[in-house]
């Protein structure tokens, strides 16, 4: 059930990065695509006069601006009234159709409560999900944030892609260099470089969600060396990431119950979870990711990403040790003796009484 | 709404079915899982001091051992629980905890 009813809600795109990062000259280019066409767009506004605004009345789209300063503050009133608004209004007639909405943040937001909102706010989830978070940061002034800015690094450790921009002016740091640190915040990411004009395809309609791209997206960080990324410089030292491969198929059951309690207990320095997992009983992998205390639906992969069939999971967090962390995932994991019994074979004997438990 | 976890007393949780179709044996399937679930639920739950029960199709009791009880409508809200009658979280990494667990 849940994979189909997802993937018929609108996909929704967060757009975020620090001030001055090019996020609204992003937002433009993808809107005039092809492949965003049907897009409703949410810009924040911070005073009185809506820069981003103004900009972005030139752009085909229907813009409800947020009122009253940052979104992180107002997220569960004003960002989840602007997407209801938007929604009345399209089924009323009254703005043209849409099916996909791109909200782009302050400079200073923190993406998390924002995912929260659409995760947990009971009319958005059942109509709109999160599609992924894309993360602009400038090569000039990219250290400077990461090392002044909480907000910066969040916003990095969040993103699904993360697109540097400025590449082009002289005293941009070198591509190896900002790659380097940027896999050192988040290995599972991927970056673009903004003036190789990454498509709107790309940025935009590939999600792990989306049955047509799931792949891609898995594939796009599962089969990458996710372990050099800890040992990589991170210019604000307070993030740090883990990367656990777990050679034996796990029981869902005891991942389940770990998960549930250590994002209760620390889902505020738990900043992004991906996994690709190998379940007893389960002929394919499941896709897991979250942010924070918020958890998607987990999904089915058609196929596993590469001949690797280890579970994966990579953790980005702060204030926690990595040891303790892998101890205690795997501590869980050893409480359970995972199936080897298929789930079409536990169907079969379910169906015909056989085999109870 | 539940307060404590934000999620609708009867909704699917993230971690229920696996984004499996509603077969005929999807109930029992999930019934069977829900055991499992509060079998190592309580391996954790007992060194905290909690007991759990069961209480409706989806739904738990919470006890603490003097008897302080919670509804815990979904599995989801089991750890948001747990930290409102314990007064704070229950931490998957404690040591002491992670102790207990190997020796289960």
């Amino acid at each position: 059930m849940t994979a189909d009813r997802h993937d018929k809600k609108i996909p929704v795109n967060l757009i975020t990065g620090f001030l001055g990062s090019g996020k609204t000259t992003l937002l433009q280019r993808l809107l005039e695509a092809p492949e965003a066409a049907g897009t409703a767009v949410i810009i924040n506004e911070i005073g009185e006069i809506s820069l981003d605004h103004i900009l972005l009345e030139q752009v085909d789209g229907e813009v409800a601006v947020l009122k009253g300063g940052c979104i992180c503050c107002t997220v569960r009133t004003d960002l989840g009234e602007a997407i209801i608004s938007l929604n009345d209004k399209k089924d009323r007639g009254l703005i043209p159709p849409f099916d996909r909405v791109v909200i782009e943040t302050t400079g200073l937001a923190d993406p998390a409560p924002i995912v929260a909102t659409l995760m947990l706010e009971r009319v958005l989830r059942h109509r709109f999900r999160l599609s992924n978070v894309i993360t602009t940061i400038d090569a000039v002034n990219i250290h400077r944030h990461l090392e002044n800015n909480i907000e910066a690094v969040k916003q990095l450790a969040v993103a699904d892609r993360i697109l540097v921009t400025k590449t082009d002016l002289p005293d941009a740091e070198t591509t190896e260099r900002i790659e380097e640190v940027l896999y050192g915040v988040n290995p599972t990411a991927e970056i673009h470089d903004a003036q190789a004009r990454p498509s709107a395809h790309k940025l935009l309609i590939t999600d792990i969600s989306n049955p047509e791209t799931r792949m891609q997206e898995a594939q796009s960080w599962a089969t990458r060396d996710t372990h050099h990324s800890t040992h990589a410089q991170n210019p604000s030292g307070a993030i740090k990431t883990l990367s656990i491969e777990l050679d034996q198929p796990i029981g869902w059951n005891a991942f389940a119950l770990w998960l549930t309690f250590i994002v209760q207990a620390h889902g505020e320095n738990i900043l992004r979870l991906k996994g690709i997992l190998n379940i007893g009983g389960e002929n394919l992998p499941i896709a897991i990711h979250g942010v924070q205390h918020t958890i998607h639906p987990p999904h089915h992969l058609e196929e596993w990403p590469s001949d690797d069939r280890r579970s994966k999971v990579v953790m980005i967090f702060r204030n926690l040790e990595a040891t303790t962390l892998e101890k205690s995932l795997r501590t869980f994991l050893a409480l359970e003796e995972p199936s080897v019994i298929s789930r079409e074979m536990q169907e079969a004997a379910l169906a015909s009484d056989k085999i109870p438990a | 709404m539940c307060g404590l976890c934000g999620i609708l007393g009867s909704e699917e949780h993230w971690s229920d079915t696996l984004g499996e179709q509603e077969t005929a044996t999807y109930k029992q399937r999930r019934r069977r899982e829900l055991e499992t679930r509060m079998r190592l639920a309580e391996v954790v739950l007992k060194p905290n001091g909690l007991k759990l029960k069961r209480w409706s199709s989806d739904g738990f009791l919470l006890a603490t051992k003097t008897g302080k009880t919670l509804v815990v409508p979904h599995f989801a809200a089991l750890a948001a629980h747990a930290e409102e009658l314990r007064g704070k979280a229950i931490d998957p990494l404690d040591p002491d905890l992670l102790a207990r667990l190997e020796r289960s």
